[in-house]
C-alpha cells in the first residue's frame, strides 16, 4: 500500500506531472520575461502562463469538419503522455524514477515523438497552413534530429554507459563533459533550439507566414494541452542537456545540490532565450542546408574524436 | 507536381490591410498570383466633392495614416496654385519639416513591420521605440501623433520657438545614433542578410515598364525624386543626397529607406537651423476661380498626384488622387514569380504597401 | 573569423544597452499619460463669446456641429461627439475665439446620448445657461439597455446636400 501510494506521489507530485507543470509554467515565464526585457519591455506577470493555461482550458474547442476528429483528440495527449514518461528516467537533482542501461536512447526516443504527433496534427487538420506547417515540421525534425542525436552519444561513448544516471554520475569522477566536447555541447544546444521550435528555427510556426502552423486549427483544451506538453519539453530536454553535458548536480562548491541543478538548468534557458531574441527566422530550405551541410558534419567529426579518445 | 492555391488575403497575418491575392504553388515555389484591391475603398473622391474647400483639408488627411500630412499638402499646394497665393518662407519650411518627419516615421514604421515579418522581432521593438521619438516630437507641434492637421489653404497653424527647435535639435541626435545600430543590422548581420538578398527582384527594365516609383524604383537604379527634380515647399534651397541603390532586391530597398532616413535628419538639421522668421499664413478666399491644378509630392513611397479641377463655387468639382503605391501593387505578380511560399510576407513588406492610399 | 562572430553577434551590445536601459512601455492607463500642450483633445465651447455666425459648423469636416437658428437672438449650437474628428478647424473658424480643444481625453461612454451635447443655447424660454438647457427636442434614442433594440434618430447637420442624381 505504501508502495502504491509512494508511487502515485512520484507521477503525479514529485518528480511528475505536478512538479513538471510548475516548472514548465515558470520557465515559460522567465523566457517571456528575459525577451521582453531584452527588447525594452516589461513582460508578462507571473501569472501569465497560468492565466493561459486556465483561460485555455475554459475556451470552446472546434475543429473544421474535413479533420479527423478522433486522431486530433489523441495527438495532444500523445504528446504530453511522451514528454511525462520521458521524465521518469531523467534524474532529477541525481535521482531517477527508473534507471536501466540504455534509458539514454529510451529518453531520445520519448522525446521525439512529440514532434511526430506535431507533423500529424498538421497532416490531419485539413488547413492549408496546417498542412504546409506540418511539411515544414517534418523536413525541420530530420535537419535537426541527427545532429543533436551524435552530439549527445558523445558523453555516452566516453563514460562508457547509455544510462543517463550513470553518465551524470561518472562525470563526478572525471570533469563535466561540456568542458572535454564543447562542440558536442554546442550541437546539441543548437539541436534544442530546433526541437523545441524556438526562434530562429520557429519555422512551423511561423506567425506571418502560415498563422500558427500545424496547429493552427487547434483551439480549447487541446492547444491547452499541446502548449503544456511543449512546454514540459522545454523543460525535460533542458534536464536531459544539464545531466549529459554540466554534470547534474554536481559542484565544487558546497552548495545544495536541487539549487545548483536548478542554476544549470536556468543558465541553458537563458542562453536559449537570449538567441532567441538575437536572430531573424531562417527558412526551411536554409536549415536544411545548415542542418545537412553545418551541423552533421560536425557532428560525425565529434564522435570520430571520442571514439579515437575513448579507444 | 501538383499545382495549389493558397489565398494570401483578404485576412492575412502578412498584411497590415486588406489585399486579396491568390497565389499558385508548385510544392514550395510559385507559379503565379492575381491581385485584387478595393477592400478599403472609402468613396473618398466623392465625398471630397461634398465638401468646401476648407474641410477637405482634413478629410484628405484622412486617406491613408501613415503618410497624412503630405497628401494635405499635395492639396493644400494645388488649391493654393488655382488662388494664386504666394505662401511666406517660414510656413513652407514647417511645412517641409514636417513632411521630413513624417517620412522618418513612416519608414521606420516600414522598418520594423519587414523585421517583424522575417520573423525579427527584436529590430520590430527596436524600429518601433525609436519612431516614437518622432511621433512624440510631431505630437508637441501639431497636437496629433499620426493626424497632424498642420497645414492649412494659405500656409500653416503651427508655430516654434528657439526653446523648442534646440528640443527637437537634440532628439534627432539621438535617434540619428539608433539608426547607425539598424544600419550596421543590415550591412553585416547574417541572419537578415540570408532573408532579405536576392528576394523579390525587379530590374530597371521592369520599374520603367511599370512606372514603379519611390525607394523601390531608387533601389533598382533608376534615380527619381520629385524632391530633387521637381522642387517644391522649401526643397529648393536645401542640400541632400538622392540614395539609389543596384540590387533590386529587400535588402537593397531596406539599405536605401534607411539611408534616406538619414538624409532626412539632415535636412530637418538644416530645416531647424535656417528657419526664416516672418507670418505663418496668408488669408484665401473661400470661393476658388475656375481652374484646374496638378499638384506633386514626394510622398514617403513615391511620387504622390493630385488632380484638381474648380468651377468657382466653394467646393472642388473633381479632384483625383494617384498614390505611389498603385504602381507598385502591379509589380507584385512579377515579383512573387518564382519566389519561395516563405519569402512572400518578405516580397510583400519590402515594397511597403500602403492599401488605404491604393483604395482611397 | 572575427567577421563571422561579428555577423552572427552583432546584436548583443544593442542587447545589453537595451537590458540595462529604461523599459519603454507606457503605463496608460495603470498610470496617467502626460499630454503635451497642444494635444487636440475635448472640444470646450465659451458660451459667453458666441455669436452664432455658424463658420464652425459650416467648416466642420465631420459634420460634427450643427447650429439651429430661430432667429437673430435664439439659436442652439450643438456638438456631436460621435462624429467629431478632434481636427481642430472649428477652433480655427471661429472669429471669436469660443472654442477651444484641450488636452484632455475625452472618456469613452456607454450611452449614445451622451455623446450630443448643447453647448451654447441663446434666447430660449429656459434660459441662457447651456447646463440647465433641456435636451429634450434634440432627436436622440433612448439608451439600448431600457428600450431593447431602438436605433437612436441622429440629426442629420443641415448643410449637407444629398443629391438627387448624381450629374
Amino acid at each position: 500500500m505504501g508502495d502504491v501510494l509512494s508511487a502515485l506521489f512520484t507521477l503525479l507530485v514529485f518528480p511528475g506531472f505536478g512538479f513538471l507543470f510548475f516548472c514548465a509554467l515558470v520557465f515559460q515565464w522567465i523566457d517571456r520575461q528575459v525577451a521582453a526585457r531584452l527588447q525594452g519591455r516589461i513582460g508578462p506577470p507571473w501569472f501569465q502562463p497560468l492565466a493561459d493555461f486556465i483561460k485555455l482550458m475554459a475556451k470552446e474547442d472546434v475543429l473544421p469538419a474535413g479533420a479527423h476528429q478522433r486522431a486530433c483528440a489523441a495527438l495532444p495527449m500523445v504528446s504530453l503522455a511522451a514528454v511525462l514518461t520521458a521524465a521518469l528516467v531523467i534524474p532529477i537533482n541525481n535521482h531517477a524514477t527508473s534507471v536501466f542501461e540504455g534509458d539514454l536512447i529510451v529518453a531520445l526516443f520519448l522525446l521525439s515523438l512529440p514532434a511526430l504527433a506535431y507533423f500529424l496534427a498538421g497532416w490531419l487538420s485539413a488547413s492549408v497552413f496546417s498542412v504546409v506547417g506540418g511539411s515544414r515540421a517534418l523536413l525541420q525534425y530530420f535537419a535537426y534530429e541527427v545532429p543533436f542525436l551524435m552530439a549527445l552519444g558523445g558523453p555516452a561513448i566516453l563514460c562508457g554507459s547509455w544510462s543517463i544516471s550513470r553518465i551524470a554520475a561518472q562525470q563526478s569522477q572525471t570533469v563535466w563533459m561540456i568542458v572535454v566536447q564543447p562542440v558536442g555541447f554546442l550541437l546539441a544546444f543548437v539541436g534544442l533550439i530546433g526541437k523545441l521550435k524556438r526562434s530562429p528555427f520557429d519555422i512551423p510556426k511561423a506567425k506571418s507566414e502560415i498563422g500558427a502552423g500545424p496547429l493552427t486549427e487547434f483551439s480549447g483544451r487541446k492547444l491547452a494541452l499541446w502548449n503544456l506538453s511543449l512546454d514540459m519539453k522545454t523543460v525535460v530536454s533542458i534536464f536531459l542537456l544539464v545531466n549529459v553535458f554540466l554534470g547534474g548536480s554536481l559542484t565544487p562548491f558546497a552548495v545544495p545540490a536541487a539549487l545548483i541543478f536548478g542554476v544549470k538548468a536556468l543558465l541553458i534557458l537563458l542562453a536559449l532565450s537570449v538567441t532567441g531574441v538575437l536572430y531573424a527566422r531562417l527558412r526551411i530550405d536554409q536549415l536544411a542546408i545548415l542542418g545537412w551541410r553545418g551541423l552533421a558534419p560536425l557532428a560525425l567529426v565529434q564522435t570520430l574524436i571520442v571514439i579515437l579518445m575513448g579507444v | 507536381m501538383n499545382r495549389m492555391t493558397i489565398p494570401i488575403g483578404p485576412q492575412h497575418p502578412a498584411l497590415k490591410e486588406p489585399l486579396s491575392f491568390l497565389l499558385t504553388v508548385e510544392g514550395e515555389r510559385i507559379v503565379e498570383g492575381a491581385l485584387r484591391i478595393g477592400y478599403v475603398h472609402r468613396g473618398l473622391e466623392r465625398i471630397f466633392q461634398n465638401r468646401n474647400y476648407i474641410q477637405n483639408v482634413h478629410v484628405v488627411e484622412r486617406v491613408c495614416g501613415i503618410c497624412s500630412h503630405i497628401h494635405t499638402t499635395a492639396y493644400c499646394q494645388g488649391v493654393e496654385a488655382l488662388l494664386g497665393l504666394e505662401i511666406p518662407p517660414r510656413a513652407l519650411c514647417l511645412r517641409t519639416l514636417l513632411c521630413e518627419l513624417e517620412r522618418i516615421h513612416s519608414h521606420l514604421l516600414w522598418l520594423g513591420v519587414l523585421a517583424e515579418h522575417i520573423g525579427f522581432t527584436t529590430i520590430f521593438m527596436y524600429a518601433w521605440r525609436d519612431r516614437e521619438i518622432v511621433l512624440d516630437i510631431m505630437e508637441e507641434l501639431s497636437g496629433g501623433r499620426v493626424a497632424h492637421a498642420v497645414n492649412v489653404i494659405g500656409g500653416v497653424r503651427i508655430d516654434l520657438d528657439q526653446e523648442r527647435v534646440q528640443s527637437i535639435l537634440t532628439r534627432l541626435d539621438e535617434l540619428e545614433q539608433q539608426i547607425e545600430t539598424f544600419l550596421g543590422v543590415i550591412e553585416h548581420e547574417r541572419t537578415f542578410q540570408v532573408r532579405t538578398r536576392g528576394v523579390g527582384h525587379l530590374s530597371a527594365e521592369q520599374v520603367r515598364r511599370y512606372c514603379v516609383v519611390g525607394p523601390v524604383a531608387r533601389a533598382s537604379g533608376v534615380d527619381v525624386d520629385l524632391r530633387r527634380d521637381a522642387p517644391y515647399a522649401a526643397y529648393a534651397g536645401l542640400d541632400f543626397r538622392v540614395i539609389t541603390a543596384e540590387e533590386g532586391d529587400v535588402w537593397a530597398r531596406t539599405m536605401v529607406r534607411t539611408l534616406e532616413v538619414v538624409e532626412s535628419l539632415r535636412i530637418c538639421r538644416q530645416l531647424l537651423r535656417g528657419l526664416p522668421g516672418g507670418p505663418l499664413s496668408v488669408r484665401a478666399a473661400r470661393r476658388v476661380p475656375p481652374g484646374e491644378v496638378v499638384s506633386r509630392c514626394e510622398a514617403p513611397r513615391g511620387e504622390l498626384i493630385y488632380y484638381i479641377r474648380s468651377d468657382g463655387s466653394d467646393r472642388p468639382a473633381r479632384i483625383k488622387i494617384r498614390t505611389p503605391t498603385l504602381t507598385t501593387l502591379i509589380t507584385l505578380p512579377d515579383q512573387l514569380r518564382g519566389v519561395n511560399t516563405a519569402d512572400v510576407p518578405t516580397v510583400l513588406s519590402g515594397v511597403d504597401l500602403c492599401i488605404a492610399c491604393a483604395d482611397r | 573569423m572575427s567577421r563571422l562572430v561579428k555577423s552572427l553577434a552583432h546584436l548583443l551590445p544593442e542587447l545589453a544597452r537595451t537590458l540595462f536601459g529604461k523599459r519603454v512601455t507606457v503605463h496608460f492607463p495603470f498610470a496617467p499619460l502626460e499630454l503635451p500642450a497642444y494635444f487636440r483633445g475635448k472640444v470646450v465651447v465659451r458660451p459667453e463669446l458666441c455669436v452664432g455666425c455658424g463658420l464652425c459648423a459650416r467648416d466642420c469636416p465631420a459634420l460634427a456641429l450643427e447650429l439651429k437658428r430661430e432667429s437673430r437672438e435664439q439659436f442652439r449650437l450643438i456638438h456631436h461627439h460621435d462624429r467629431c474628428a478632434y481636427c481642430g478647424q472649428c477652433e480655427d473658424s471661429c472669429r471669436h475665439g469660443a472654442i477651444t480643444l484641450v488636452n484632455e481625453f475625452v472618456p469613452a461612454t456607454a450611452r449614445r446620448d451622451t455623446l450630443t451635447r448643447v453647448e451654447v443655447e441663446r434666447g430660449t424660454s429656459t434660459g441662457q445657461n447651456p447646463d440647465e438647457a433641456s435636451n429634450d427636442d434634440v432627436p436622440h434614442g433612448k439608451p439600448d439597455d431600457q428600450t431593447g433594440l431602438q436605433k437612436p434618430k441622429i440629426a442629420r447637420p443641415p448643410q449637407m446636400h444629398w443629391p438627387d442624381d448624381l450629374e
